[in-house]
């Protein structure tokens, strides 16, 4: 016993040594996680079997950005595991494949897009902890968010369409405006990919479409939100994907939001589905699924209002 | 097959055992220093021959010799004092290498926060405990398993809610607004954060079975203050004999090879408890390690007589035998160390006699 003392008169100190880095940045991982690299993988698969006959593949991409602060950091290792723990227990869907992927900006972040594999189980929240949050994002008003949309469209094969006919679901989440689309070159230089042209955020959604309903959660927490308005952010999303812009005015609230979107396109009523929440996320649901309509033909895509 | 010295203090600390941890590095050749018990309160001082000197807490004190340390499974680890004391090693020009079994405890802030609080409110009926946290970490994982494992926002919340439940009495008042305050500072989360970052980027955490020849066992604390023999409550949380080093065997696959029991040719007490002082403290005692703390009074020192001597060996005994072992289970030298400050004749079975501060002022009979 002797030297390792430590006196309470050091705690001010110590509390004034924290650099001007957050908590946050500092405690996650710091750098991407070969796992969730689309450059290491071919394609992710959300396949039948005898113990899930009938899967139904649901993506939730996360904004990692700097303009979401601790709110990426809430959804991505909190809020995603909520979530996918809601569905399973749930099921609004029958026999759930679960995947998340994390998008940066492809303009200026060094991972602006990671992706997991599939999973009908929890084994997938624990897969979460991989997530490397780059707080990247730069001065444009945007954020990658076709890019889930790619990796949706060229890097997952789902029987619940090939065999069946029946569309997964991708949501991506975030509090910047619509994206402008992904160049050859970022494509290439993230996925490994060659592929002819620059694509569209138009383009790339429509791709994603022909196997996903896709859908955009606007966080209205989110910095860029709260700076330039909710609104301006929704308006511009809604001309891109329609009444599937979904917003969130509580970040907490994802899972009942995201299940309670799901249940509405399975046919479920609105009405109901909103009265099977209570109080402040009733008012949040609400909100968000406002504008959704319910069941839709599997062909016709989006349907834009 | 690799094998192993153990170095365990047999009074209540201060006896030695980083001297030996250094000494027995050298001469055995080791390539591995294991710390089994306690965690950062340690204070065991190395001194070089060259005049380099550390007082060890977190790391192992092979560290000067240049042995890498495992922080074993029994180990507490605290970010904040492996920050403070990894920049100190840095600053006179030692790496330190650091393996760390990631089913160790740790301490966050809070805990130490909070031990200081119940230091504090005790006044004059201290238990003598360092200020480090190792009470209120283990307290927590005991009693609170899984809430003590999850994320250090969740310990801080805990301790929030912990310390605005407790009702001072007037007299306390004093001392709880500036806990209260200790803890709910976020700064102090924010600072912590960064040390455990700053931990996590310069230790690595793989099997260290494979890879060692030969490891010295570097024991903390002492049999005095087990918390199987000492007086309570003046006693550690840790076990400070064979006991954990019995059951890293299991996992680490080794033999013993020896089990070195140390003491100071006179007793030395730290912090409260029972002890007998010397009336008149003789020329020559001294200790450079041991400035007196807030938490933990300053050393005394008191006489080795036939009863000290005798209790010592009662200690030995018991950890041999509650362990399965008896004398002649491995080599068991004692060593005394501390000899040129104070004479005494009764260590005939000493092995290990230190005359000195540095590994090469200890003879071996």
């Amino acid at each position: 016993m002797g030297g390792g003392s430590y006196s309470s008169s050091s705690w001010t100190a110590y509390s004034s040594s924290v650099s001007s880095k957050s908590a946050a940045e500092i405690f996650t991982k710091s750098e991407l996680d070969p796992y969730l690299d689309p450059k290491g993988f071919a394609v992710r698969e959300a396949r039948d079997s005898d113990e899930h006959p009938a899967s139904t593949p649901i993506i939730v991409a996360v904004d990692v950005t700097g303009s979401m602060h601790m709110i990426a950091e809430v959804i991505a290792k909190k809020g995603l595991g909520t979530l996918f723990q809601e569905i399973l227990d749930r099921k609004p869907v029958t026999d759930p494949q679960l995947m998340f992927m994390a998008n940066g900006d492809a303009a200026c972040d060094d991972a602006p897009i990671q992706a997991s594999q599939f999973e009908s189980d929890n084994r997938i929240v624990g897969q979460l902890e991989k997530i490397y949050i780059e707080h990247g994002g730069g001065g444009n008003s945007s954020e990658s968010y076709d890019f889930p949309w790619y990796i949706a469209a060229k890097r997952t094969a789902i029987d619940s369409w090939e065999k069946r006919g029946k569309k997964g679901y991708l949501f991506t989440i975030g509090d910047e405006l619509a994206p402008y689309g992904l160049t050859k070159e970022q494509i290439e230089k993230f996925t490994g990919d060659k592929i002819q042209a620059n694509l569209s955020a138009a383009e790339l959604l429509r791709m994603a479409e022909q196997k996903f309903h896709v859908f955009h959660l606007v966080v209205e927490e989110g910095n860029f939100c709260q700076g330039h308005g909710k609104d301006a952010v929704l308006t511009d999303w809604r001309k891109l994907l329609g009444q599937r812009v979904l917003p969130l005015a509580d970040h907490t609230k994802l899972a009942e939001v995201i299940v309670s979107a799901i249940q509405v396109i399975e046919g479920e009523d609105k009405a109901k589905v909103e009265a099977s929440w209570d109080g402040s996320t009733a008012v949040t649901v609400k909100r968000a699924i406002n504008g959704l309509v319910g069941k839709v033909n599997e062909e016709e895509g989006v349907v834009s209002l | 097959m690799s094998k192993v010295s153990v170095v365990i203090g047999a009074n209540y600390g201060d006896e030695g055992k980083g001297l030996m941890t250094d000494f027995l590095s050298r001469i055995k050749n080791a390539d591995l220093v294991v710390r089994f018990n306690g965690g950062a309160q340690a204070g065991h001082t190395v001194v070089t021959p060259e005049g380099k000197r550390h007082v060890f807490s977190h790391f192992g004190s092979g560290t000067l010799a240049g042995v890498p340390t495992f922080l074993s499974k029994f180990f507490i680890l605290n970010p904040i004092i492996f920050k403070k004391e990894r920049e100190k090693l840095i600053s006179i020009g030692i790496a330190p290498r650091v393996i760390i079994d990631p089913r160790s405890m740790v301490t966050t802030p809070w805990d130490m926060i909070w031990n200081q609080f119940q230091e504090e409110l005790r006044g004059e009926g201290k238990h003598g405990s360092c200020g480090v946290g190792i009470g209120a970490t283990v307290d927590r994982y005991e009693r609170y398993g899984d809430l003590a494992l999850s994320s250090p926002d969740k310990v801080w919340l805990f301790y929030q809610e912990l310390i605005n439940a407790f009702t001072p009495t007037k007299a306390q008042e004093e001392i709880y607004d500036r806990y209260h305050g200790y803890i709910h500072d976020i700064g102090v989360y924010g600072a912590y954060m960064q040390d455990l970052v700053y931990m996590k980027d310069n230790i690595s955490g793989e099997d260290v079975s494979p890879i060692f020849n030969y490891a010295i066992f570097e024991g903390a604390q002492g049999l005095g203050l087990d918390k199987h023999m000492g007086q309570f409550p003046y006693v550690t949380r840790s076990n400070t004999g064979l006991r954990n080093v019995r059951a890293l065997q299991w996992e680490l696959n080794f033999d013993f090879d020896e089990v070195v029991y140390v003491t100071r040719s006179y007793m030395t007490r730290h912090g409260a408890g029972p002890f007998e002082e010397f009336s008149d403290i003789p020329i020559g005692i001294s200790d450079d390690t041991n400035v007196p703390n807030k938490w933990q009074d300053s050393i005394r020192f008191g006489p080795m007589g036939k009863p000290q001597w005798n209790s010592i060996q009662e200690r030995i005994d018991l950890d041999l035998h509650s362990n399965g072992f008896t004398r002649n289970s491995f080599n068991m030298p004692v060593s005394v160390t501390h000899r040129d400050q104070y004479y005494n004749d009764f260590f005939t079975e000493a092995q290990y006699d230190s005359f000195g501060p540095t590994w090469k002022d200890v003879g071996i009979k």
